[in-house]
């Protein structure tokens, strides 16, 4: 067995952080769609890991250019380092439009309010987000590229939805009706983000986007 | 593209031991061009097979061919003079002559080889040759004084200067830095930016950062074979083959 590389105490820790965040990002969606579903209100929890979630970005930059500036890492240390710092915002804004999902529930009108178009996409989008973490974490190329391409799907149902509640307009109620396209409007915001940590792990393995 | 040096399978062998395997790339005019490679990898040997001071070792035989200006150094009837003429070489240890001058230590190669016509002439090449090597300031009033009391990295720039009074195509240097305190070693890294103006630099290193940091362009060499060679951009930030990685990034042996 080879030994450590000074470096590579730091780049456990850059891992360690980034692997929080992916867990918390995960709760966070996990969370904010559950008090969508169930009509509960759980902006304060929801918020809180977001602003956790903020904060741990915060901390993933401090740590890389710390890494930097003693290191001077090159190759494939730096595009992890690089990386991590995209990702890490990536991840943060996963938090933030969680935060904004939970919000909608003091939007939804008490009468009659289908979200199950919803409900459909946030499977697809809690699916991608917790596969892309697995990817990023394991360096997986393969998953990372499967990830990216369930993003088409999430495109063409959102596409679809948002011409259905056009459609519906002056149909069902308005505070019901802008409830449903904003909080699918997040959901295909996070899947956007899930595709740029799927070009980061490609990034980090072939110095390639996809 | 007219190239400062190409060199086509080169093959070097010390008694039985084969110490470059068929190397083969080209060198543009008027960049550093850094060797890395740990330990024994043949890079030294690289680049004396370049200036011909291979033929000093009993044991070595090379075959293929090393080109200036599209001559190959190791075609019969070269004058070796004219080869060794085209470079001017800095050594890891400052090899000044210790108890010659300042003066005499960049004066005496112009001497020898006649080029100059008289003493005026000489002390403008000295002063130039010192002025290049930003050694000028710090010696200009101890010039009668022996090398032998600069310091360690004065030593270096003097040699620098040295070589440079014979007015060489190319630089060779075989780890300039390897004996210098850090701040030393900054002035040596700045001075080799300011002279690839004028000349070609090749520098072997066996510290991929400094190759970073001052090369335009890297060669990566393993037990005598060329892995990689390419932009310093690109070879520090995606390097095509895994063994470049293992180096560059410390992981190797």
């Amino acid at each position: 067995m080879s030994l450590k590389r000074p470096i590579d105490y730091g780049m456990e820790k850059l891992n360690g952080l980034m692997s929080d965040m992916i867990i918390l990002s995960e709760k966070a969606l996990e969370k904010s769609i559950e008090a969508v579903l169930s009509r509960v209100d759980a902006i304060k929890e929801v918020r809180k890991m977001s602003d956790e979630l903020l904060f741990m970005m915060d901390e993933v930059s401090e740590l890389a250019v710390q890494l930097i500036a003693r290191y001077q890492p090159v190759a494939s240390d730096l595009r992890e380092i690089k990386s991590a710092i995209q990702v890490s915002y990536d991840l943060s804004r996963i938090g933030r439009y969680a935060a904004n999902i939970s919000e909608i529930v003091t939007m939804i009108p008490e009468s009659d309010c289908d979200f199950t178009q919803f409900k459909e996409l946030s499977q697809i989008v809690l699916e991608m987000v917790k596969d892309i973490g697995k990817a990023y974490l394991n360096k997986d190329l393969t998953k990372a590229e499967e990830v990216k391409k369930r993003d088409d799907k999430v495109d063409e149902l959102y596409a679809e939805y948002i011409k259905n509640l056009i459609e519906m307009n002056g149909r069902i109620d308005r505070a019901c009706l802008l409830s449903i396209a904003l909080a699918i409007r997040y959901l295909e915001r996070i899947a956007d983000h899930t595709c740029y940590i799927a070009d980061a792990v490609s990034y980090i393995l072939t110095g390639r986007k996809q | 593209m007219s190239w400062a040096i190409e060199v086509n399978n080169l093959n070097v062998w010390y008694g039985d031991k084969h110490i470059l395997k068929d190397v083969t790339f080209k060198v543009p005019k008027n960049i550093i061009f850094a060797i890395m490679g740990p330990s024994g990898c043949g890079k030294s040997t690289l680049l004396r097979a370049m200036n011909r001071l291979l033929d000093l070792n009993p044991y070595a035989r090379v075959e293929g061919q090393v080109k200036i200006n599209g001559i190959d150094v190791y075609s019969d009837n070269i004058d070796i003079t004219w080869v060794r003429r085209q470079f001017g070489m800095v050594f890891q240890i400052p090899n000044p002559f210790p108890h010659l001058s300042i003066y005499e230590n960049v004066a005496l190669g112009p001497k020898v080889n006649g080029l100059v016509k008289d003493k005026s002439e000489l002390d403008r090449l000295v002063k130039r040759a010192l002025e290049q090597a930003y050694l000028w300031d710090e010696v200009k009033n101890d010039l009668k004084k022996p090398a032998s009391m600069l310091s360690g990295g004065q030593q270096q720039r003097l040699c620098i200067a040295r070589a440079l009074a014979l007015k060489p195509k190319i630089i060779l240097m075989d780890e300039p830095t390897a004996n210098l305190d850090p701040v030393a070693s900054s002035k040596i890294e700045e001075l080799m930016l300011e002279l690839k103006e004028e000349y070609t630099i090749i520098i072997v290193t066996h510290n991929p950062q400094q190759a970073a940091r001052i090369s335009d362009y890297v060669a990566f060499l393993y037990m005598g074979e060329l892995i990689e060679i390419g932009e310093t951009s690109m070879v520090f930030t995606r390097p095509k083959h895994e063994l470049t990685e293992k180096y560059v990034v410390g992981r190797m042996g």
